[in-house]
């Protein structure tokens, strides 16, 4: 069996983060200082195995700690966490998505599965935007709720299903309704993903639409040479966002998996890190000069 | 430039050397690493630490 380097890239991250085979022994989950540290993708830091901290779940904490009136801590962890994100978002955009993402990794196999496969109506991509803007910032900052925390299907996936099959010591409360709805949840994300492509990547993660915002500025662009392509569509068949890369190359929805630079017969989609600056319009790719 | 002789003023030409190679984006990367770094010591490394040494129980759906 050929693996591609993306998908052994997204294996190796996906151990990255979840490296703590203790707990299996010790049935307490990892405490030490790396939970000081966001992982760059979306991984439930409530996870047996998760080392780091998940950078959303940082994020609603902060949010959270702004509604208790913790000003400094508050401020601090907001900077830390933002600033994070950021500084990911405009080194690498959502190149992390397509390679480092391990939620992105399980939802690309489940999709695996044969089944009719359905496309994603394109004004749905606005629903991460309201996620973040909702669920992960102003609910928590209104409530000190962790909001979006509560409803994640990441969280049940990686955090509620091991930890209920392997519990930590001392146990864990008994399910009330709201452990229904999560797993109801994650079902209906499951049962997409194997019909869709990457649906929660596309509609719901709060962690692409930060990365989404920053693609424009990111150092990590795409380019395609207009002199090359002949708009076959090649590249949108094989795109798991079902975009065309040769109207928008930085298109904040396209996850940079660069699929699509292997796809196209002509050799038109290079990829590479260059200033936003000198690569030509933000809006059009194609006016750049070719990277890499 | 030197206004009676046309001539770059002295150091003028490292200056603008300088504003080509260096790409205002680095300078963002870089402001930006500074802010976590201060961030991180003022309180931010804890408080994070902090939220992720317990499980968090809004992630797993059970509520004490």
């Amino acid at each position: 069996m050929k693996f591609k380097r993306r998908r052994i890239t997204q294996f190796a991250a996906l151990i990255i983060a979840n490296p703590y085979l203790i707990y299996f022994a010790s049935r307490e989950i990892y405490q030490g200082a790396l939970k000081g540290v966001c992982f760059p993708g979306f991984n439930c830091y409530a996870c047996p195995l998760a080392v780091y901290s998940c950078p959303i779940g940082a994020l609603q904490h902060s949010a959270a700690l702004l509604h208790q009136k913790v000003k400094w801590t508050a401020i601090a962890t907001l900077l830390y966490v933002g600033g994070f994100i950021a500084l990911i978002g405009i080194g690498l955009g959502r190149l992390v998505c397509g390679w480092f993402c391990p939620f992105g990794l399980i939802q690309e196999g489940l999709n695996k599965i044969p089944s009719p496969k359905l496309r994603i109506p394109h004004w749905m991509r606005y629903g991460k935007y309201l996620t973040l803007a909702g669920l992960v910032l102003l609910l928590p900052l209104l409530t000190g709720v962790h909001w979006f925390s509560r409803l994640c299907p990441a969280g049940a996936l990686e955090g509620t299903l091991p930890l209920e099959a392997v519990q930590p010591k001392g146990g864990l409360p008994p399910a009330g309704w709201f452990f229904w709805l999560k797993i109801g949840i994650l079902v209906f994300f499951v049962a997409w993903m194997v019909v869709s492509s990457r649906p929660f990547c596309r509609t719901a993660c709060p962690l692409g639409a930060c990365f989404a915002l920053c693609t424009r500025f990111s150092a990590f662009r795409m380019h395609v040479d207009k002199s090359k392509c002949t708009e076959c569509d090649a590249c949108r068949d094989v795109c798991p966002v079902e975009i065309n890369i040769y109207e928008d190359a930085n298109s904040p929805e396209c996850l940079r998996c660069l699929d699509c630079k292997k796809a196209c017969p002509a050799s038109a989609i290079t990829s590479g890190f260059k200033s936003p600056l000198k690569a030509g319009s933000p809006s059009d790719g194609r006016s750049g000069t070719a990277a890499s | 430039m030197s206004t009676l002789t046309g001539t770059p003023a002295p150091g003028q030409e490292l200056a603008d050397a300088y504003r080509r190679k260096i790409d205002p984006v680095y300078l963002v990367v870089v402001a930006l690493m500074a802010l976590v770094v201060v961030a991180a010591v003022l309180g931010g490394f804890n408080s994070v630490l902090a939220n992720g040494r317990v499980i968090c129980q809004d992630c797993i759906g059970l509520f004490r």
